[in-house]
């Protein structure tokens, strides 16, 4: 039996099968009841009474034949099911076959797909994951950020609030129902294998439920927790826990010492949960005082959960409206005077926007890449299949002929192209997986949550989706392509083969250019992102981090609580290290440029009234100890102050040389006076100015910013004493190789104090975020890129073959006619190159639009850079050049003879 | 009537039915009347079977590959469908009587037996 005949008489029974069931029972019952007839009559009852006899016995007799029925047309469905599930296997078994007898098509295929939709299938995780819902949190979309842009300094720099704001925000506000603050600073956990540096969180115990945090074991500080002289308890991060106490749950109810001061572990936090943006290892309570008097330091992180559905713009009024009464109700923190001069306000950010920062565009950017590959991978293959139709036309036209339904061949090619994009998506899983590898590898720092990330449930039915897609579409397109042929189509086809394929061959065309509009889009962007990176690198730091070893120290408030006890350690410790063969110079300070960044202060300057217009700014400041210039070779101008002078109380100052130019422009800057609170003498003499380095990333402006000694002169005081520092050491030999050295040296100062993040400077450096991101982005656009172009390299060769192929009457004639072998091929480079070109100009006018897209992500690099985008063409145009010339020679082996005679 | 009224007949225990029609067909093919017949002269008119539960429990046994069904000719000679024991409803018979055995002697031990 074939197998058209077989689905036809399944088809029949599947018809009939409804009637045949109610009657087939009808008579089985039938039999029965006349069987039971025939005894009672034996019995001697009368014809009547048999019958009703019978009836009784029955009951009723419609409600068994039902009931039967239904047993019976249970099993029919299932038997229909598991035919269909026969048909189906039968038919992806010949679409195996089928696509089996052409290897080359089916491998490509398969490869080009899979790479097409692994890449868009581990992109898509990470948008989902990362960008679309980057909290851990329940309800996140109505969790809010409360920031303050820094006075002065430009959007970019935001505060947090000051407690004396948060509680007037926490009592008064009408939009927050919840509210928690939070701020983030280091402790040393000294444990029996030496100390560790611990992240530590000190937060309100309000933040556990305005974030909905959940434990693990345990529980959340409660209001008891974090009022002034409440006990030191301390909650575990997840991670932590697991990494420190091997995940046992006993921990709790323990106490364990961190930076000297016991503290009693009451909770574990769950899986997942921390500070918004950041992790944390312990979390303790800030102990607040509501009735402190307020200050004007924006130093606590607040989030606030707003009613379910409440809407961002009723927050920020009611920000807005707080905010303007803080003069009244804050008068020492908020004076008229600061207000006005400042324009200070307070704003609400979704929690989910200040999270991701400017990352969601990166990712976004980047899914958009992949998007453009798979839709370059479908052209290519739809061409590659078309082609493929295309010689197998006549064939069509004649099984048509034959009585072959249309509807099968559409069934045949749909199951062709479904087992093809369904194979391919589970292939695209593997790829998705080791791509999530690469991404997570390479990412840039700031993207949350990406050590959660994982192929979940979400990415497999995204897979899915897609393929099944791409299956129907492949499936479908030979029906718009109408290449199965009515019988009709056969008679003229026959006669006017070249004329009658023109308008198919006009499809397969627009196809080719408008994949090397898409190609020459993604060369442009990844060359936009090369030149970035090319002008980040070149860029001069305006410091030497070669051979420098860096790594973090923090020492304990309890034991150096003083800028006395600070300066001691870190000067013996820094001696010490001068003393380990190798090592040239070492030195600390609070901020290294793009590692670690200190905190900013509104600086006075000496004879410069208070009330004059160019109020001082919010200006970066830093400790650092004497030989820190020097350990980095940035050039400074006067002096930098020695230990003998920070000793006795008589440092000075070193400013960068961009803050010279603000403050005193036109004239030296050496021997000014400059202070971080007040008018009052005495002020830190300017005894230094550096040149110009970069800070905050190569990609920002040079840093203007002062550094001031290690131990405040008398009667100006700094801040609270440095006790994380960075330390830098400037080596004669591999950086790395002084580790074990530097760990012993600090261990015999003091063995409570971690050294924590050890890495070379350079290293460092390249995963900050201004160049990590830029060479993350560059990577995959890049690898985008080179995958759209060897596609299209590969489609046009294909094409190009195929019209060799195609052509030959025609090239048999010319050559027959004394045409020279070249000329030929340049006829036929001449037709791609054409194609090619009118791809390139729609390629260009789109490169130009969206390569705008990539704005927020380049350095010194127009979107529409007329330089990239010509070389982009360039590289395009060539490579397809070279591809159809391959393709073309095969003209060559036309021979004129056997063509003609065929013909 | 048959012998015994209708009031003495015993009801039929939940899936008792199917061991015993499995037990009916041991004999050869038979017709579902035969069946029900066989049923109740064998225990003496004790156990009656309900022709409402009779055929829908044939019909799921041929479903579940115990029996088969053909149609043939009866006795005298009427159209009527015969059921024939198939290996696996033979196996299934076995598995049938032996926990129906587990189960009355686990009912006797207990019902012989005075609590403490």
């Amino acid at each position: 039996m074939t197998g058209r005949e077989h689905d036809a008489y399944a088809e029949l029974r599947r018809l009939l099968s409804r009637n045949r069931v109610d009657e087939e029972v009808a008579a089985e019952l039938e039999h029965h009841f006349d069987a039971l007839v025939r005894r009672n009559l034996d019995t001697g009852m009368s014809d009547e009474e048999a019958r009703r006899a019978a009836l009784a016995r029955f009951g009723d007799m419609d409600e068994i034949r039902e009931a039967t029925k239904r047993v019976d047309r249970g099993l029919h469905r299932r038997n229909a099911l598991s035919e269909q599930a026969h048909d189906i296997a039968r038919a992806v078994r010949h679409a195996i076959r089928r696509l089996g007898r052409r290897p080359e098509f089916t491998v490509f295929a398969l490869l080009t797909l899979t790479l097409a939709i692994g890449a868009f299938a581990a992109l898509f995780t990470v948008l989902d994951r990362v960008v679309l819902s980057p909290l851990p949190y329940a309800e996140a979309d109505d969790l809010v950020w409360l920031e303050s842009p820094v006075p002065y300094v430009g959007e970019d720099a935001v505060w947090g609030m000051s407690p004396g704001g948060y509680f007037d925000f926490r009592d008064n506000g009408r939009a927050f129902p919840s509210l928690g603050g939070f701020t983030t600073t280091g402790a040393n956990l000294v444990g029996d294998d030496g100390a560790v540096r611990v992240r530590l969180g000190l937060v309100t115990a309000s933040l556990g439920p305005t974030l909905a945090l959940r434990t693990a074991a345990g529980r959340w500080f409660e209001p008891g927790d974090d009022g002034p002289g409440a006990p030191e308890r301390v909650v575990l991060g997840h991670a932590f826990w697991r990494t420190h106490f091997g995940g046992d749950p006993d921990v709790v109810g323990s106490t364990i010492v961190l930076s000297d001061t016991p503290r009693e572990v009451i909770g574990v936090l769950a899986r997942g949960f921390g500070l918004p943006g950041g992790s944390v290892d312990v979390f303790a309570t800030l102990k607040l005082d509501p009735s402190a008097r307020p200050v004007n330091s924006h130093w606590l992180s607040v989030v606030g959960r707003l009613a379910p559905g409440a809407s961002l713009e009723a927050a920020q009024a009611d920000a807005s409206r707080l905010t303007a009464m803080f003069t009244e109700k804050l008068p020492t923190a908020y004076s008229e005077t600061f207000m006005r001069q400042s324009g200070f306000s307070t704003r609400v950010v979704p929690l989910k926007d200040h999270v991701l920062g400017g990352v969601g565009r990166t990712v976004w950017i980047l899914f958009g890449a992949t998007g453009l590959l798979l839709a370059i991978a479908v052209a290519n293959i739809t061409n590659l299949y078309l082609v493929r139709i295309e010689s197998r036309r006549r064939d069509f036209a004649v099984r048509t002929a034959l009585g072959a339904g249309r509807r099968h061949l559409v069934w045949q090619s749909l199951t062709e192209t479904l087992v093809l994009s369904l194979f391919a998506g589970v292939l695209a899983i593997a790829v998705a997986r080791g791509g999530l590898g690469l991404l997570i590898a390479s990412a840039p720092p700031g993207l949350p949550r990406l050590e959660e990330i994982g192929l979940g449930p979400g990415t497999l039915w995204f897979v899915l989706g897609v393929s099944l897609l791409l299956g129907l579409f492949l499936g479908l397109v030979p029906i718009a392509y109408r290449a199965f042929a009515r019988t009709e189509d056969l008679a003229r086809d026959a006669g006017t083969r070249s004329t009658a394929s023109r308008g198919r061959n006009r499809v397969r065309r627009i196809m080719l250019a408008g994949q090397m509009a898409l190609a020459l889009v993604l060369l442009a962007a990844g060359g936009l992102m090369l030149r970035s990176l090319e002008r980040l690198r070149s860029t001069d730091p305006g410091f030497d981090s070669t051979d420098v070893l860096t790594f973090e120290t923090f020492v304990a408030g309890s034991r150096y609580g003083t800028f006395e006890a600070v300066g001691a350690f870190y000067r013996q410790f820094l001696e010490r290290l001068e003393g380990i063969p190798g090592v040239v110079r070492a030195s600390a300070t609070t901020r290294l440029p793009m590692v670690a960044s200190s905190f900013c202060a509104s600086m006075f300057i000496e004879d410069r009234p208070p009330d004059t217009d160019d109020q001082p700014p919010c200006i970066a400041v830093a400790l650092a100890t004497p030989g820190f210039f020097e350990t980095l070779d940035i050039p400074v101008e006067g002096a930098t102050p020695t230990w003998a002078e920070m000793e006795s109380g008589g440092g000075g100052v070193v400013i960068t040389r961009a803050l010279a130019d603000r403050l005193w422009p036109g004239e030296s800057a050496i021997g000014k006076g400059i202070r971080g609170n007040g008018w009052s003498q005495p002020f830190y003499r300017v005894q230094g100015v550096a040149q110009d380095f970069h800070s905050d990333g190569l990609d920002r402006p040079v840093l203007e910013g002062v550094f001031f000694p290690m131990r405040p002169i008398e009667g100006a005081s700094l801040w609270s004493p440095p006790n994380a520092m960075r330390v830098v050491i400037e080596a004669s030999t591999e950086p790395t190789s002084l580790v074990p050295a530097v760990r012993q040296a600090l261990s015999d100062i003091d063995p409570t104090v971690p050294l924590a993040d050890v890495r070379g400077f350079e290293e460092a450096i390249a995963s900050s975020p201004s160049v990590s991101r830029a060479s993350f982005t560059f990577l995959l656009l890049g690898i985008a890129a080179a995958l759209a172009l060897l596609l299209s390299t590969i489609g046009m060769y294909g094409v190009v073959a195929q019209l060799v192929v195609e052509r030959s009457g025609e090239i048999a004639v010319r050559l027959a006619l004394g045409a020279r072998l070249s000329q030929v091929i340049r006829m036929v480079l001449g037709q791609s190159l054409r194609i090619a070109v009118a791809g390139a100009v729609v390629g260009l006018v789109g490169a130009a639009i969206a390569t705008r897209g990539l704005r927020a992500v380049l350095y010194e690099v127009a979107p529409g850079d007329p330089i990239t985008l010509a070389a982009a063409t360039l590289l395009l145009l060539l490579t397809v050049a070279a591809a159809t010339w391959l393709a073309a020679r095969r003209a060559g082996r036309v021979d004129p003879i056997r063509i003609l005679r065929a013909e | 009537m048959t012998a015994r009224s209708t009031r003495e007949r015993l009801d039929l225990l939940q899936g008792t039915l199917d061991m015993l029609v499995l037990q009916a067909l041991t004999g050869g093919a038979r017709h579902g009347y035969a069946i029900a017949r066989w049923l109740e002269t064998t225990t003496d008119d004790a156990l009656s079977v309900e022709e409402g539960s009779l055929y829908p429990a044939l019909h799921r046994m041929v479903g579940r590959g115990w029996v088969t069904a053909d149609w043939g000719l009866s006795e005298n000679n009427r159209r009527a469908k015969y059921y024939t024991l198939t290996a696996k409803g033979r196996a299934q018979l076995r598995v049938e009587t032996a926990k129906w055995s587990r189960f009355v002697d686990a009912i006797a031990l207990v019902l012989r037996t005075q609590p403490a």
